[in-house]
């Protein structure tokens, strides 16, 4: 798998503030599909953005391998990135600068608005939008431009439980197998759909982390992340109970 | 005097209309009546759309009511102190400092700068914020300005706290610091509303709740009464609390005094 990304000692600090950031080491590859954990005020927005390339580090470097590759965000709050002010222009906008046809240009969005759930509210203006409506439609636009990286920004969040299965099948079904998709949360649940992690410390240093790890109360605690609802479960008995960082799907009992 | 179990807000026949008169109308509550006693800790749940925030924004003032009434203590003309806190918390930051962020409404309330600096020092040892007071709040992470947002509410001592998706962007230290502002609330007798889809941590908090579906509420119970109530909230698409999903398909019998251990983690 080729190197998208690699983050050589990365920091970064605003002027005059205690760096977000310090010594940040990381690789992206081609489809990876990594979760970054952190607890509030640990960098993950800001180190999603130098990924992104939208902050430059105030101390070591990125380089961008396959000449600069294409980067999406999903933002933690979809209304940030609204460009378009129907959802057929939002969607259509990323496109529309990359040289297709018209005829392709329709082909595509027709196709993703119908992939992503939207095709009933195609004129509709971007604030009629419900908060599930929305965040699908973000991601839908980032996903149409087909970018070689997936930016993920606590992308549940404020979804209640429908809309969030109605993304993450959306998501599940539309990522490129080969596209590398970072998922940042404070969340353990989030791992769910991830192969690798990560944990953001409060120290601005990032971290691999096992299964073990995120299974343990004391390391959960200690880094400030937010169990599975069903983690203390584990804990309660341990070696009796299993699986309920994956979800009540996953419990198994011994 | 001892106001427990009297009524502290009445709801009669509310219905409200955002965009009343334009192409896209839409009723966002429709003929609702309840009503609350003080102390009362209640979740608010529902699907996307259903009016939970519509409703919230009624109750402290925001929005006009199209029709029917909202009572405190049985009078039209009183009204509580009632703190809100929205669900984009940066939306309502205009201040270059934490600092002035909070100590804005105690200025304009008149205390001396000693009482300010004591209130907001107070207000941001409940939300744990641990930053600098002297930080721009729109250069904090998401669950920082949830924080700020917070401690905003608190430090003007609210009699009934209204809060809109409160647990978005909270880490687990998060969590805990609103779990504690619920029992202080509890403690004092005060009354709060929480809307919220998060049922894993309204499970642990709430003694009572309202459910909307397209303005109207459809079911109001206790929380001893959830267990009765899985099958209805299911067919609305609202999801229930994972332990209840785990109780629901059986989990083996000699565990099943779960509840029992404390759920909060």
């Amino acid at each position: 798998m080729a190197k998208l990304i690699v983050m050589n000692g990365v920091g970064f600090g605003y002027p005059g503030q205690t760096p977000i950031l310090s010594t940040v080491n990381f690789e992206i590859n081609e489809g990876d599909r990594i979760s970054i954990l952190g607890p509030n005020g640990s960098g993950k927005s800001t180190m999603a953005l130098l990924i992104a390339g939208l902050l430059a580090p105030t101390s070591g470097e990125i380089s961008g391998f396959i000449n600069r590759p294409s980067v999406g965000i999903v933002f933690q709050n979809s209304r940030h990135q609204m460009v378009g002010s129907t959802v057929e222009d939002d969607l259509a906008f990323g496109l529309s600068l990359m040289n297709l046809t018209t005829d392709d240009l329709q082909k595509r969005v027709a196709y993703f608005l119908s992939e992503f759930k939207l095709a009933s509210k195609r004129h509709y203006n971007i604030n009629q939008l419900s908060g599930g409506e929305l965040r699908r439609l973000a991601l839908a636009s980032v996903l149409i431009t087909e970018p070689r990286i997936l930016i993920l920004d606590e992308p549940l969040a404020m979804l209640d439980k429908e809309a969030q299965s109605i993304f993450l099948n959306c998501l599940k079904a539309n990522v490129h197998p080969e596209t590398a998709l970072i998922w940042f949360d404070h969340e353990v649940r989030s791992i769910r759909h991830t192969e690798r992690w990560m944990v953001l410390s409060k120290q601005g240093r990032l971290n691999p982390v096992s299964l073990n790890d995120l299974d343990s109360r004391l390391f959960l605690k200690s880094h400030s992340l937010t169990p599975a609802p069903l983690q203390w479960l584990e804990w309660e008995f341990p070696g009796r109970i299993s699986g309920a960082i994956f979800g009540p799907e996953r419990i198994t009992f011994d | 005097m001892d106001r427990r179990g009297l009524h502290l807000i009445e709801v009669k026949s509310l219905s409200y209309i955002y965009n009343r008169g334009g192409p896209y109308q839409t009723l966002a509550l429709d003929d609702l009546s309840f009503s609350i006693k003080q102390g009362e800790i209640i979740g608010v749940i529902g699907p996307s759309g259903s009016g939970k925030s519509c409703l919230l924004r009624c109750l402290a003032g925001i929005l006009t009511p199209l029709s029917g009434t909202v009572l405190f203590d049985g009078q039209e003309s009183y009204l509580p102190k009632i703190g809100l806190i929205i669900q984009e918390p940066e939306v309502q930051f205009f201040n270059e400092t934490v600092y002035q962020e909070i100590a804005f409404a105690l200025e304009n309330q008149g205390l001396t700068r000693v009482e300010i600096d004591e209130t907001v020092r107070l207000a941001l040892k409940k939300t744990g914020y641990k930053g600098k007071t002297s930080q721009s709040p729109f250069c904090l992470s998401g669950g920082e300005q949830r924080r700020i947002a917070i401690a905003c509410i608190l430090a003007l001592d609210p009699q009934i706290l209204l809060l809109d998706e409160p647990t978005v962007g909270l880490d687990f230290d998060g969590l805990e610091m609103l779990s504690q502002i619920i029992k202080g609330f509890r403690s004092e007798n005060k009354t709060m509303l929480i809307v919220s889809h998060d049922l894993d941590f309204l499970y642990n908090q709430v003694d009572r709740y309202l459910v909307l579906d397209k303005g109207r509420l459809v079911i109001d119970f206790t929380k001893k009464e959830f267990e009765t109530k899985i099958e209805f909230l299911t067919k609305m698409g609202l999801a229930i609390p994972e332990i209840l999903e785990l109780k629901r398909r059986g989990i083996p019998e000699d565990l099943s005094n779960l509840e029992q251990i404390g759920m909060t983690v």
